[in-house]
């Protein structure tokens, strides 16, 4: 576990340096004006700042020979890594899929795939939950609040005025 | 005694209980804001007088802004900006199963916060006023660099990964166009980052989807979550009592504050949290559900909105996005506030003092009301309700721009939110460098153009000055404890 000690110091001084780095594109527009001050001067300062703490970081970790509190949390909760891959791919699969096969659907599908990755069991309380859910954010968002949220590119956007027509909010 | 007279015929008093119960409910469904529900009420206004749009419109800002409070200690998801503390003291109190008592004090303090911040506005509009005139660019700056500072005393034992969290949220918080050149900065090419990236959906991220995670990848996802009371809990008065000292100081910390154009809730929440952890006996507890940490930026949050409308009606200038709206809906009404309001609109300006007072008395009881069936709603088993929290969150991230693009940087937040959590990285700092970095260079960069680019500005103008002074000493008070061990430990080895 002692190999967490220093991973955030290094995160936090690597990613630093690299977005420094990118930022001197030789962009004209980027020069600073008569004043010093221009428009990258702010997050150049914040990013030096983030490089410096993180040193200093590392440095206080490396004063502290006992193990830090944070390995010592990493350690001492059990984790379920493969449901925590589960549900981290469900959540970006469904934020990716909303603009393609329209909200209705992805919603539909998601929390299918969700209540399964859950431990539901029921077939049919999944269905059920999906179903009865989808349909009342659906009347909430579109009838109520009027959010234009996206119906799906090509045959989507059909089937999704189709689910719309058959709940009466189109 | 004609204000209340007004606020007590049926209409208004309906509007402000109407605007209350909307303002709660706003306040405290995350992605939705007291803030959106203000904009989104001001159409209905049209149809009200402009004392009646005044009184609805109050009443949504003092519940609006107690709101957010009931999210983030039920469900660890501040419903608002200003509420990010009460996600510190507050949820750690529900894990302990004492939802209903953490309720009850936020209840109780953010009504008292309130009212003293009424009474405020009736009896100290003048000088509050002319204190509030006195800030320019670098006195905004100025304040702003407290509120940053903060963060350090806010820090619970883990001072260098807050400050690479603050100093993150300050990065994060610079992407999109520069505020005086509107050239795009650290946006790699995507033009969705050019308008940066909002506050409102990394909250979002970080906390709710932060959390689903959390949960999805916990052992007994079944238990994790505690045992609810549905019925929010008053404290007694020797309860109060006990807190007397930290309602003071949180009221008067708070009403300095919300005088303060642009300070607003958040600045004040986070200032009287930090205050408060230095001066409490308890402050070592603080992050593990002591009620001083809960009361003291309850206390604060809500004592910003009186005066945070002096100087609406006094000058006409609003110091908030929620007082912007209360002079759209003036001006909308051709009532043009000001000095000479308090001779034209006497009636109306009453009104408005009385109807501030009475909203954070009746906030008491529709405050308890909303938060029992928001508590009852906990009830339902967990699997279901993370499911139903990731629709609402990346709606509700889609919503703040109607852009996908938010979609997917929520959902990057939440995942970035996990991990810090899960490595013991404080995540309120860098949602605090979110929100209060683009303040902080926008005032940086206007005071250095107003006062022909002499930095020395911020320490030779007197107000800026002092706050600056103000600002460093409580940055070396919360230090000295860690200065302290570090000298104890260096003369031990010697």
């Amino acid at each position: 576990m002692i190999r967490f000690r220093f991973t955030g110091p290094l995160i936090a001084v690597c990613a630093g340096l690299v977005v420094l780095l990118s930022l001197n594109t030789g962009d004209t527009r980027l020069v600073i004006d008569a004043s010093g001050f221009g428009p990258l001067s702010w997050p150049r300062v914040m990013l030096w700042g983030t490089v410096i703490v993180g040193l200093l970081w590392g440095v206080s970790r490396f004063l502290d020979r006992s193990v830090s509190s944070d390995v010592q949390v990493e350690s001492a909760t059990r984790h379920d890594n493969s449901g925590l891959l589960a549900g981290v791919v469900v959540v970006v699969l469904y934020g990716v899929t909303i603009i393609y096969i329209g909200f209705a659907i992805a919603t539909f599908v998601f929390l299918v795939t969700w209540f399964v990755i859950g431990g539901m069991r029921s077939a049919w309380k999944i269905l059920a939950n999906s179903a009865l859910g989808t349909g009342v954010l659906l009347y909430l968002f579109l009838k109520v609040a009027y959010l234009p949220l996206p119906r799906g590119i090509g045959i989507m956007d059909t089937v999704t005025v189709s689910i719309y027509q058959f709940l009466g909010i189109y | 005694m004609v204000g209340l007279s007004h606020l007590f015929g049926i209409t208004p008093f309906l509007l402000l209980v109407a605007g209350i119960f909307v303002g709660v409910i706003a306040g405290a469904l995350p992605g939705i804001s007291f803030v959106n529900a203000m904009a989104l009420a001001l159409p209905f206004t049209y149809v009200m007088n402009p004392v009646n749009a005044m009184v609805f419109l109050s009443g949504l800002y003092c519940g609006g802004v107690f709101g957010g409070s009931i999210s983030s200690i039920l469900i660890n998801i501040p419903g608002s900006p200003g509420s990010l503390p009460a996600t510190w003291d507050g949820y750690p109190m529900t894990q302990r199963g004492e939802s209903a008592r953490a309720l009850g004090i936020a209840i109780t303090c953010s009504a008292i916060g309130g009212v003293a911040s009424a009474l405020m506005m009736i009896f100290m509009s003048p000088p509050f006023a002319r204190f509030a005139l006195r800030f320019d660019q670098p006195e905004f700056f100025a304040a702003t660099v407290l509120g940053l500072i903060s963060v350090v005393a806010i820090a619970k034992g883990n001072m260098m990964s807050s400050m690479v969290s603050l100093f993150l949220g300050l990065v994060i918080g610079s992407i999109g166009l520069d505020p005086l050149y509107a050239i795009p900065r650290l946006t790699f090419g995507w033009h969705v980052l050019d308008n940066g990236v909002s506050f409102v959906v990394v909250l979002i991220g970080m906390f709710a989807i932060g959390e689903v995670l959390g949960w999805i990848s916990s052992d007994s996802k079944a238990n994790i979550r505690p045992a609810m009371q549905t019925r929010a809990r008053l404290p007694g008065f020797k309860d109060l009592y006990k807190l007397k000292g930290t309602i003071a100081r949180s009221t008067g910390v708070g009403c300095v504050i919300g005088a303060i154009p642009g300070a607003g809730a958040i600045i004040g929440a986070i200032i009287t949290y930090g205050v408060e952890k230095q001066i409490s006996s308890r402050g070592d507890e603080f992050g593990t559900g002591v009620e001083e940490g809960l009361a003291a930026p309850e206390t604060a949050k809500n004592a910003t909105t009186g005066t945070a409308t002096i100087p609406l009606l006094t000058l006409g200038i609003p110091g908030s996005a929620a007082t912007a709206i209360m002079l759209a809906a003036l001006m909308l009404h051709g009532v043009n506030p000001g000095p000479m309001l308090f001779i034209t609109g006497i009636d109306l300006v009453y009104t408005v003092f009385a109807a501030y007072l009475v909203a954070n008395l009746l906030m008491i009881a529709i405050g308890m009301l909303v938060a029992r069936g928001f508590a009852l709603l906990m009830k339902i088993p967990p699997v279901l309700l993370f499911g139903f929290i990731v629709v609402l969150c990346l709606v509700g991230a889609f919503g703040v721009r109607n852009n996908m693009a938010d979609v997917y940087i929520c959902i990057g937040f939440g995942i970035l939110g996990y991990l810090l959590s899960r490595f013991n990285v404080p995540s309120a700092p860098l949602i605090l460098g979110v929100i209060l970095g683009p303040l902080a260079e926008r005032y940086f960069l206007t005071s250095m153009i107003s006062y022909d680019n002499q930095i020395s500005v911020f320490v030779t103008r007197p107000l800026s000055g002092s706050i600056l002074f103000i600002a460093f000493a409580f940055l070396c008070w919360s230090l000295w404890p860690n200065i302290k061990q570090l000298l104890a430990r260096f003369n031990g080895r010697t």
